[in-house]
């Protein structure tokens, strides 16, 4: 996967930039790539990436999805520029994108939620923000908690209170 | 497992159905405040009511408990079965709604309810979910000649996605007066248009539906043979768009007969405005899409079905013509059609966006899956009434947001003198306590504070 990445970036104009994760991996992506992140596009017009921008909260495996997300996705958010890259066309997108978050177990889906947070990658943080909402689709709140493993600190007056107010989502 | 900060949830529960998140608000303490924050409801309502998924349709039942209207909201068609959820409120109403006598309801718009009194020219603007609602100030006097009995009077709640405004209109057969809802609106206040001179009738009793940001709304034509003032046939079809408040209208569709007497039925079918009729022998559904305006005959036949024969309507039966509604079950993807006590049912999938434009002969005459008779209310439920209500699809959001906040105090003089006299009495108390304030002053405001709230 960051074969693929570093790949992409020779043939490129446009500098490189290198983007270390916090378990020490090092990825080598394309301005334009990088940029797609609002975090490190700010970083390159304060121009402090020069030795490599560190991300002490995102580790190795999930910064490899975000490039390859990026690299991907570097197409639309690249149109301006010349063909350098042969963008995707709108359907490999949309089914690159549905693989990624489709296989996903919870935790790492919410790593990279958080990561697409923190880099600010709004189209990522959309993407999988909608895909644990589409998990919540039809559960009862029981099964809610199972599913994201939350703890349920209603007291019982509290929940049969709140249950009542929202009756009529309950509906067979 | 990754602690997920209370903004991401926020972010997550935005995009989640309506009914999610009124489910998901039963799961923790946090996500329960989450959702009570009156600006996630805003983003949760502007993010889901420009959406095009299949909205519900409405049963809405009135009648009278201890001489007060009421009014109860029901899903016609329950959600998806969750596994685990009990049988318990699948006939319980979304809510209830009391209300003065008078008030009718208009119509549905997003996750609200209108509802109007033609005779004070007020509405209220509920939302079933929440049980909140907002009184809308009183409308301007109508135009002279159109204050009188026989003159009909619509109100439609509107909604324009493009700037997530609503607003309230009535219309008459040649006004149109509009009232946005929201903070700015004391400035803005009830506004006057003329409609466009066309001959039109407007139906009291059909209520708009609101499609894409525009008010549709069917009228009566002519009738063919009988007195001007019956049903006869179906007349321009009024689109009001919302944003601009702009009205126009379209020549009904050429359904074939247009000799004889028809009834007329509008609603929404995926993004489109469908509109129903029904001839002495047929019922024919035509659909248009509301966006385009530049088209002299917008109109496409969608279906036709015959009637059989114990329910041919003779031309003297629609004087009475029963109450009729169409609507789509986004769950089952049928198409439901119900006259009087009769629903009839066909599947048609999950969408009509790529009709072709055929001619109406080309369209085969269908049959329905499926008809189903509904019980009769008895003679006993007198003041019962009811009827079904479509495109509608729940929201959070408190009608209150609307709230100009200083209409109350110049519509209700009795509030406004409640309060004067309540200030003076208490002034008068006051001045008397001042001077000896004893201990026995003190148990009689104690008793008064724990009769009060039993008394409630």
């Amino acid at each position: 996967m960051a074969a693929a990445a570093a790949e992409a970036t020779t043939d490129g104009g446009g500098k490189m930039i290198i983007l270390i994760s916090a378990d020490g991996k090092r990825f080598e992506v394309t301005e334009a790539v990088a940029s797609q992140s609002q975090l490190i596009s700010n970083m390159i017009e304060d121009d402090c990436t020069e030795n490599g921008v560190r991300l002490p909260n995102v580790d190795g495996d999930i910064l490899t999805m975000v490039v390859d997300y990026c690299n991907m996705h570097a197409g639309d958010a690249a149109a301006a520029g010349d063909t350098m890259k042969a963008s995707s066309t709108e359907e490999e997108l949309k089914k690159f994108d549905a693989e990624l978050v489709q296989a996903l177990e919870n935790p790492v889906l919410f790593k990279l939620i958080l990561a697409a947070n923190f880099l600010n990658i709004k189209s990522l943080l959309d993407m999988t923000c909608q895909r644990v909402a589409d998990m919540m689709s039809g559960k009862t709140p029981e099964q809610m908690r199972e599913t994201f493993s939350i703890e349920n600190d209603f007291t019982p007056e509290e929940e049969a209170a709140i249950r009542q107010e929202n009756a009529w989502a309950f509906d067979d | 497992m990754e602690t997920i900060p209370v903004e991401l949830w926020q972010e997550i529960l935005l995009r989640a159905s309506t009914k999610d998140v009124a489910r998901s608000c039963c799961v923790s303490t946090q996500w329960r405040d989450i959702v009570r924050d009156p600006s996630f409801r805003k983003l949760h309502h502007d993010r889901h009511a420009t959406a095009h998924d299949v909205p519900d349709a409405l049963l809405v039942a009135t009648y009278n408990i201890d001489s007060q209207r009421v009014a109860s909201v029901f899903p016609v068609e329950p959600a998806a079965v969750s596994p685990t959820s009990s049988t318990r409120t699948a006939t319980a109403p979304i809510c209830r709604v009391n209300h003065m006598e008078g008030y009718r309801i208009a119509n549905i718009c997003n996750g609200f309810l209108c509802f109007a009194s033609h005779s004070t020219a007020k509405a209220i603007v509920h939302n079933p979910v929440t049980g909140e609602r907002l009184e809308v100030p009183r409308a301007p006097r109508l135009p002279p000649d159109q204050d009188n009995a026989r003159s009909p009077v619509t109100f439609a709640l509107g909604f324009s996605p493009n700037n997530c405004v609503y607003k309230l209109f009535r219309f008459t057969n040649r006004t149109m007066d509009v009232y946005t809802l929201g903070r700015d609106a004391e400035s803005t206040g009830w506004r006057r248009h003329a409609l466009p001179l066309h001959p039109r009738n407007l139906v009291e009793s059909k209520p708009a539906v609101v499609i894409g940001g525009k008010i549709c709304m069917a009228t009566i034509g002519p009738a063919p043979y009988r007195h001007p003032a019956d049903n006869g046939t179906p007349g321009p079809v009024l689109v009001v768009d919302v944003a601009h408040e702009e009205p126009c209208t379209y020549s009904p569709p050429d359904y074939g007969l247009p000799w004889a007497d028809a009834a007329v039925s509008v609603f929404e079918l995926h993004g489109r405005l469908c509109l129903a009729i029904r001839t002495e022998r047929m019922i024919q559904f035509w659909t248009m899409p509301v966006e385009e305006d530049d088209d002299d005959q917008p109109w496409q036949l969608l279906y036709k079905f015959k009637v059989v024969d114990d329910e041919i309507i003779r031309f003297n039966q629609f004087q009475r013509l029963v109450p009729m509604s169409a609507w789509l079950d986004g769950h089952t993807n049928t198409l439901c059609y119900r006259e009087g006590n009769n629903v009839y049912r066909k599947y048609v999938g999950t969408t009509t966006a790529t009709v072709r434009r055929f001619s109406s002969t080309k369209v085969v005459i269908m049959s329905w899956d499926s008809k189903i008779c509904l019980p009769v209310a008895s003679s006993s439920l007198s003041s019962f009434q009811w009827d079904i209500y479509a495109g509608y699809r729940p929201t959070l959001l408190s009608p209150l947001t609307f709230a100009s906040g200083k209409h109350e105090e110049d519509d209700n003089k009795c509030d406004l003198f409640i309060r004067s006299l309540l200030r003076t009495l208490r002034s008068q108390k006051s001045q008397k306590c001042r001077p000896s304030p004893t201990s026995a002053g003190c148990t009689n405001a104690k008793r008064i504070c724990c009769i009060n709230p039993r008394g409630f």
